[in-house]
């Protein structure tokens, strides 16, 4: 148990909110910014220890987990376990199931869908990773063929399925390049998992719950993202939330998540 | 604020846990039965006057909110999550229609996040089956909605059902081997059985504490035996997992608790075309 753990097993809640309410670190993000560029961007970002390490080590910790069950893959929950009935339902209408998880990590999604599909002999998985990703990845799956790292975007992927995104589009750029570069593989489903997204128009601003570094993040209108891949030929089939609320008192009203729960879209081509 | 409230707001998480452990409540379930009929019944289970109470005040709020989404709809998350979205892939599969049929869907909590989360579609009926004072409530939450149907019991037959969803209701039917196949012979493309007390461990029963005192019987299944049901009846497993929470079984034998104390997730696919 770490010395943050443990503080909050002995504070009672009514302080530590109270803690929070008067700290800024209440709060992730700051500001509401028109691009990127706006953004006083600072730290490594995503090729930072502060998140290859916990990344690495969740897969890790998937890896033994799913390596210990007996009769239920009992860690294939929520987010995990939604991807594995979207690829179970893909895996009917194909001879084989391939998944293009763009932002992947390390793999701990694999490992779930894994460990849920009941026969996943047919699973063709592809992760569109950093480099830090891409090098300690592959040593955790030694011998699995299914798994495959990608540093760039792959040339072509035929019979694509799934094209998976749980929490990386906020962190591109060029959202809407990716979105069309990723949309030209013509998967049968497009999952966006953990959208920020609202009514509001599209803003940017800054994250700031990793040590050391200070990154911009998109804020989405949703019907743009929605707008997006409709032009590419995919229409919206599932809107959802996740249930992790985020405090956004800090940002005008009108520019906050509802209930301050970010997105999950499906689309279907 | 209750007093309830207030108290776990003032008390540490760790004295809170301490409480939770040493607290009469802290076993859902007490005692490994063979069958449904050793285990003496107390009070009226589901029909608990406070569990009745505490689900129509759940609706109201779930009903409430889904009024007021702008461009999510927020509360289809956790347990429902998941059903959403499979009835999102069925209806697009079916080409925009979408029927489900909910066994023990209490009052329509479910067909509020599958219509609030759901794309584009040309038709849709949800079929929920529960008990009398459930089917009650249920239908006077929905007035002049024709989507949503309340049936006391399991209707003669439902043309082109998508869906079957048995959320956390198998465990109280004392003849499920005989639901199962019942609702088998329906032919729906998906079966999917939520929050289901499942393991390795051979099947038994155990008496579960309820609201207003009760006490009412409840299956713990061996997970291969269910899986194997569902083939009998023409379904195949096509994915597990598991629900988030944790139940605490330290009063269960080692070998009887379920693993990680959590119950688990089946989604079946029919074998042949209907």
């Amino acid at each position: 148990m770490s010395s943050r753990t443990l503080l909050k097993q002995l504070i009672p809640p009514l302080f530590l909110d109270l803690y929070r309410a008067v700290t800024r670190k209440a709060y992730i993000w700051d500001g509401v910014y028109r691009s990127f560029e706006e953004v006083p961007a600072a730290g490594p970002g995503f090729n930072g220890d502060a998140l290859a390490v916990p990344s690495l080590d969740q897969a890790r910790d998937a890896i033994r987990a799913a390596a210990g069950y007996r009769s239920v893959a009992t860690e294939v929950i929520n987010e995990y376990w939604v991807l594995a009935l979207l690829a179970a339902v893909a895996r009917e209408q194909s001879p084989r199931l391939r998944v293009l998880d763009f932002g992947g990590g390390a793999g701990v999604h694999y490992v779930h869908l894994r460990s849920a599909l009941v026969d996943a002999s047919a699973l063709d998985y592809h992760i569109v990773e950093l480099d830090w990703a891409c090098q300690a990845g592959p040593g955790l799956f030694p011998g699995d063929g299914r798994i495959h790292f990608h540093r760039n975007l792959p040339e072509s992927l035929p019979d694509l399925d799934i094209v998976y995104m749980n929490g990386v589009l906020p962190y591109v750029d060029d959202y809407a390049g990716l979105l069309k570069a990723l949309c030209a593989y013509r998967a049968k489903y497009f999952m966006i998992y953990s959208l920020p997204a609202g009514a509001f128009p599209t803003f940017a601003s800054a994250q700031r719950n990793v040590p050391g570094t200070l990154m911009p993040c998109w804020f989405f209108n949703r019907d743009e993202i929605v707008d997006i891949l409709s032009n590419e030929g995919y229409s919206l089939i599932h809107k959802n939330a996740v249930e992790h609320g985020y405090n956004q008192e800090n940002f005008p009203e009108t520019h906050r998540l509802d209930r301050g729960r970010n997105s999950v879209l499906l689309f279907s081509r | 604020m209750t007093p309830r409230t207030l108290a776990r707001q003032l008390l540490p998480p760790v004295a809170l846990d301490m409480f939770r452990r040493l607290g009469n409540r802290k076993y859902i379930w007490s005692g490994i039965f063979p069958s449904f009929e050793s285990i003496t019944p107390v009070g009226q289970a589901f029909s608990a006057e406070t569990y009745a109470r505490l689900s129509l005040d759940e609706a109201r709020r779930v009903i409430r909110t889904s009024n007021r989404f702008t461009a999510t709809p927020t509360e289809a998350v956790n347990e429902y999550a998941a059903m959403c979205m499979l009835s999102a892939l069925a209806c697009q599969q079916n080409g925009g229609k979408l029927t489900v049929l909910d066994f023990g869907g209490g009052l329509g909590v479910g067909y509020v996040h599958v219509l609030s989360s759901l794309g584009k579609h040309s038709a849709f009926s949800y079929h929920i089956v529960e008990l009398e004072w459930a089917c009650r409530a249920g239908s006077s939450l929905f007035p002049d909605d024709a989507r949503i149907h309340f049936h006391a019991s399991l209707p003669e037959a439902i043309n082109g059902l998508d869906i079957v969803l048995l959320k956390s209701a198998l465990n109280c039917i004392q003849d499920y081997a005989g639901l199962l196949k019942k609702l088998c012979g329906y032919r729906a493309r998906y079966v999917l059985v939520s929050e289901l007390f499942a393991g390795g461990f051979p099947t038994f029963a155990s008496a579960q504490r309820g609201f207003d005192g009760t006490v009412f019987p409840c299956w713990f299944f061996n997970v291969d035996e269910i899986v194997g049901l569902m083939r009998q009846h023409g379904y195949a497993l096509s994915c597990r997992g598991a629900t988030e929470q944790v139940y605490n079984q330290d009063n269960f034998p080692a070998d009887h608790r379920l693993e990680r104390g959590r119950a688990c997730q089946l989604l079946f696919s029919r074998l042949e075309p209907r």
